[in-house]
């Protein structure tokens, strides 16, 4: 998402107000982000409380303003991974049913997993990684500059995200003529 | 491609949103949250390093057009040492603990630190190894181990302490590490961590040892960058 600069720039000043604008424009791409990592309404709202304080505390330190939204992604993700690490939610019901040999416990759940459900099972690293690049629509190169990681690894990790991706959702359209996902 | 943009966007886009619960959060905390600041300054015990630079120091004296100037020097001082209340202070702290959330990867180990913390010349850190599921084979273990150097040159050995793995990590060999590094030197203001992993093989298969990029560590504020890796000890191959 790009903003105004001269918004950004007054943020960093320490304007309150800019800074207000700017967090209500990437208010629903950080959440849906952040609920994309834990499933749970009130773990994502935290999520961005921290994200919002954490930028609010930081902002200061931005030294370019161009970067803030990616700025406040990588907060986003970073915040959401250290929730997850910390053990705050363990859904493994969930987890369980989702997985492959489990399916019995539900007939439906095969053909009832749409793109969303197959997104939110996949490892976090796949995860982030198409969700940069498809939902932020961030570059290669602006990806790997959020996760502080190799252009090399981030290609990786979208080609195995989609692989898997696909793998998760074959049967479910692959039998609809118009719905193939490729 | 798309068609993959396209469905990836919609599916994130159908989560419902908490429009009220986050309007709420961003008006209160915008106006209500205060930004902390707090940074102790911890002064250098050595004191003979300091008083070693205050010894050699002295005065030029030359001539201009303008007329004769002076020029205060310090040799071999470091310009940052004498910001502050005088020679031989650092911003380093005390004592500290800074989270870090910084993976370094290479082949199929990576290795993510989760937290640096500071108490006078110790410094501990703790990291996970995480190997990649799609590799992952119940005939290698793996064990990630970290070297040290800081901005003045120093090398350091960081022994880890112990490992541990819970059950709901995704492979037997993902484990978390605590290591310490001893008698840090007063004056370094930064320290780089510099990985390796060791896969050992159950057969007679002969061990592998990757390197990683460096993650150097600012003692003042806690902030990281990846650097290029100084190089691992010569020792660790012979090992």
């Amino acid at each position: 998402m790009e903003h105004d600069l001269d918004r950004v720039k007054c943020a960093i000043d320490g304007d309150r107000y800019a800074l207000q604008e700017l967090l209500h424009a990437e208010k629903s791409k950080l959440y849906r982000m952040a609920f994309a990592y834990v499933r749970n309404e009130d773990e994502a709202v935290e999520i961005f409380q921290q994200t919002v304080l954490k930028c609010i505390e930081s902002i200061h330190q931005l030294k370019k303003p161009e970067y803030f939204s990616t700025w406040l992604t990588r907060i986003c993700i970073n915040e959401s991974l250290s929730v997850k690490r910390k053990g705050k939610r363990l859904n493994l019901l969930t987890e369980l049913l989702k997985q492959p040999g489990h399916q019995d416990f539900s007939g439906t759940l095969a053909h009832g997993m749409d793109v969303k459900d197959a997104l939110e099972a996949l490892p976090d690293k796949y995860k982030t990684a198409l969700m940069l690049r498809f939902y932020q629509d961030l570059s290669i190169q602006d990806i790997a500059n959020v996760l502080d990681c190799p252009i090399g690894t981030v290609k990786t990790n979208i080609h195995r995200g989609l692989t898997s991706l696909k793998s998760k959702l074959k049967g479910v359209y692959e039998d609809e003529p118009g719905k193939r996902f490729n | 491609m798309n068609l993959e943009r396209d469905s990836i966007k919609s599916a994130i886009n159908s989560t419902p949103l908490p429009e009220d619960r986050l309007n709420q959060i961003i008006n209160q905390s915008v106006f209500n949250h205060n930004v902390r600041k707090t940074k102790r300054t911890r002064y250098i015990k050595h004191t003979s390093a300091a008083l070693l630079f205050i010894g050699l120091s002295g005065t030029l004296m030359f001539t201009t057009p303008t007329g004769q100037q002076l020029l205060s020097y310090l040799p071999f001082v470091n310009v940052e040492y004498l910001n502050g209340a005088g020679a031989g202070v650092t911003e380093v702290p005390e004592e500290a603990v800074y989270p870090l959330d910084e993976t370094l990867t290479e082949q199929y180990v990576d290795i993510h630190f989760t937290e640096v913390s500071l108490s006078g010349d110790q410094v501990d850190i703790a990291y996970q190894q995480l190997v990649d599921p799609d590799v992952y084979s119940e005939t290698f273990s793996v064990e990630a181990e970290l070297f040290a150097i800081d901005d003045r040159g120093n090398r350091y050995d960081v022994p880890y302490n112990g490992g541990n793995s819970y059950y709901y990590d995704i492979t037997r060999e993902d484990l978390r590490w605590t290591a310490t590094l001893s008698d840090l030197n007063p004056l370094a203001e930064k320290i780089t961590f510099i990985p390796m992993a060791t896969i050992s093989y159950i057969t007679d298969k002969p061990f592998e040892v990757f390197e990683y990029e460096g993650l150097e560590v600012d003692l003042r504020d806690g902030s990281v960058k990846i650097v290029e890796s100084p190089g691992l000890p010569g020792k660790v191959y012979e090992r």
